[in-house]
């Protein structure tokens, strides 16, 4: 790895693994002047770099095994005392994805919660629920959890049946590497059928009420209609002639000397 | 003793119509656009991946090729009471699929009864739309066919809404009362006695469904051209969006090929009814015309390299042609079949773009499997739809 500027890097390990560091150093002044540290954290690493100058470009290694969890963390080299010239290399474990928003579901429905990692193959998967801050496993004796693993390992997926209100809240997903523990959370809401159906009601409700106002207001103008036609031809052939499009531009006229006689 | 029936108002009472019928293609059509939102969600909860796609492409097949169904009960009982009940039928099948303990309970509910009830909707209300008008026909069924996508526009967010508030069951409860607007839509569609109208009592029901208009050259020739045109027509709707994503682009870019072309489909509706109804050029010519032109658009949207302004310009030039077209399509009929049998026509029309509907997408995805990208699926597409204008050249 190079760094010539602070720079920070992410390395995503799982097992033991032999690691080479390295960092490269260019400046116009006194290479020689310059002292070289490694430091994991905050402290200082004792002597495992390897130190190289050739013309401009000061070039250090450091290698060393990862067989812990506590050796995870964050490693940096230091080019003499300015903070700036250094370079991170991060080590995590590698993180799970799942769902960022609650997962919604009613009593007495069934749900299936799902955590997965990306090309990783975690030695254990282990299910917490938690309601506030402390993390209980899952009693997958219970009839109605069930752990499903799958096919490759990298995914797990946590099946609860006949669900109450009182399954409700936040479970965890951990993936358990050599290296340490990464985990996930996912919102569980479960609902009471109640919740969608008094909108859902009143949303039928409107809808009846709507049809019968149109369908009333239809009949209200047709009794209209009809009223004045008792035994008045005379207004029928009006009405004949005003419906006949064909016609309708010449009888425009007529139509309205006719109707500002009658409409007073 | 009732007035001898006259011509279609054009207007007037007609508006409503209009205003009905748009959202009865909001309710069905931008519904059943929306829908693929909650997909990822049935998948979820069902532990499946990719066969819940199939629940809205159930839905739309049957919801075409039912369309003739709708027509034909219209023609006997009127579309009012017909347009009810396929909201009423909707509605149930939504319901019926809140309760969904399985996946095939989805491909019931949604796919086959709502897919039913929007099939004895849409047409029908169409057919009604093309009724109440004669010379502003075109305008006022583009004006219609801009319902669906408003209601994708607001359905969209709303559902997404809906399912973070609900879940997929409450989202689904309360879609289904939102389709039951289809109802009163349906309430609005005032019976029209217009000459030209076959006498209701003479004919059983398989002349109901309008086959006899096969027997007329000119429609058989539309027929013929608008099947083909299914064949391309619909495969933008569903992988314009993955070609853009396949060019390289990323989501939002990908959202912004398919926006530019919802909405120049959008406003081409409305421009080229206005237009159609001019009366400047015979409608039969312009929907070649325009059928020829969304070809080229899909031509160029495949062949058009990269992934910045010639593709955005391709979609745009395949939406204004598409949007185009689609008013056109309904309304060269009553110039085919007469006023009388448009009602039956337009049925058939859904169900012949159907043939194609079912066809086209999964042609198109395997070729894009085959071949590696989806240049062959849009020039396969783009080939059946000038095909089909070229045939439509023979109309008269």
């Amino acid at each position: 790895e190079h760094s010539s500027v602070p720079v920070k890097k992410n390395i995503t390990l799982e097992r033991s693994s032999n690691i080479e560091l390295t960092c490269q150093f260019t400046t116009s002044g006194d290479l020689n002047a310059v002292n070289v540290t490694w430091k994991k954290d905050d402290e200082v690493l004792e002597n495992n770099s390897l130190i190289n100058r050739t013309g401009n470009i000061l070039y250090t290694q450091y290698k060393f095994t990862i067989t812990k969890s506590n050796q995870m963390g964050s490693y940096s080299c230091f080019f003499g005392e300015k903070k700036e010239h250094r370079g991170t290399f991060h080590f995590k474990v590698p993180e799970i994805q799942g769902k960022h928003k609650p997962i919604v579901t009613y009593v007495g429905d069934s749900t299936i919660l799902a955590c997965k990692c990306q090309d990783c193959f975690p030695l254990n998967w282990t299910w917490y629920s938690s309601n506030g801050s402390v993390q209980v496993p899952v009693d997958t004796q219970m009839n109605k959890f069930y752990v499903i693993s799958g096919a490759h390992g990298n995914e797990t997926k946590l099946k609860i049946t006949q669900l109450s209100e009182e399954d409700r809240g936040s479970y965890w997903c951990h993936a358990v590497f050599q290296l340490g523990e990464s985990e996930n959370l996912i919102e569980l809401v479960v609902l009471s059928y109640l919740v969608p159906l008094k909108p859902f009601l009143a949303i039928v409700a409107e809808v009846i009420l709507l049809v019968a106002a149109i369908l009333l207001c239809e009949m209200y103008t047709q009794k209209k209609k009809k009223q004045p036609d008792e035994g008045k031809e005379f207004e029928q052939i009006e009405q004949l002639k005003s419906d006949d499009s064909s016609n309708g531009i010449e009888n425009n006229a007529p139509r309205h000397r006719k109707n500002s006689v009658t409409s007073k | 003793m009732a007035p001898k029936p006259a011509g279609p108002p054009d207007g007037g009472w007609g508006w409503v119509v209009a205003a009905s019928a748009f959202a009865v293609n909001g309710l069905s059509y931008g519904m059943l656009r929306s829908l693929g939102l909650a997909l990822p969600d049935f998948a979820e909860h069902f532990d499946r991946s990719a066969q819940d796609a199939w629940v809205s492409a159930l839905a739309l097949a049957v919801q075409q090729a039912a369309s003739p169904v709708g027509s034909a009960l219209s023609t006997r009982w009127g579309a009012r009471p017909v347009v009810m009940f396929g909201g009423v039928l909707t509605f149930l099948g939504f319901v019926f699929s809140a309760f969904a303990r399985s996946l095939l309970h989805l491909y019931l509910g949604l796919g086959l009864l709502a897919g039913s009830g929007w099939a004895l909707a849409f047409a029908p209300a169409l057919g009604t739309l093309s009724r109440y008008f004669s010379r502003r026909r075109v305008l006022a069924v583009g004006l219609a066919l801009t319902g669906n996508g408003a209601a994708s526009l607001l359905l969209a967010p709303a559902l997404q809404l809906l399912l973070d508030t609900f879940g997929w069951r409450g989202a689904l409860l309360l879609l289904g009362a939102t389709t039951l607007h289809l109802t009163p839509c349906g309430a609005l569609l005032r019976p029209l006695a217009l000459p030209g109208d076959p006498l209701a009592s003479s004919r059983g029901p398989l002349a109901a469904l309008g086959l006899s208009l096969f027997t007329r050259p000119a429609f058989s020739v539309f027929a013929l051209g608008t099947a083909l045109v299914g064949g391309g027509y619909f495969v933008p709707y569903v992988h314009l969006a993955p070609h853009a994503l396949d060019r390289g682009l990323g989501g939002y870019g990908a959202a912004l090929v398919v926006a530019v072309a919802a909405v120049g489909d959008a406003a081409a509706r409305l421009v080229c009814g206005w237009l159609a109804d001019q009366g400047w050029v015979p409608l039969p010519r312009l929907l070649a015309v325009f059928g020829a032109l969304t070809g080229l658009g899909l031509l160029a949207v495949g062949l058009v390299p990269g992934w910045g302004g010639p593709l955005l310009a391709a979609a745009g030039a395949y939406g204004l042609s598409a949007g185009s077209y689609a008013p056109l399509v309904f309304g060269v009929l009553p110039g085919l079949v007469g006023i009388g049998g448009v009602m039956q026509a337009t049925g058939l029309v859904m169900m012949l773009m159907s043939l194609g509907g079912l066809l086209g997408p999964p042609l198109s995805g395997f070729l894009r499997d085959e071949t590696g990208d989806f240049t062959a699926s849009f020039l396969v597409c783009g080939s059946f739809i000038l095909s089909g204008s070229f045939i439509y050249m023979g109309l008269p």
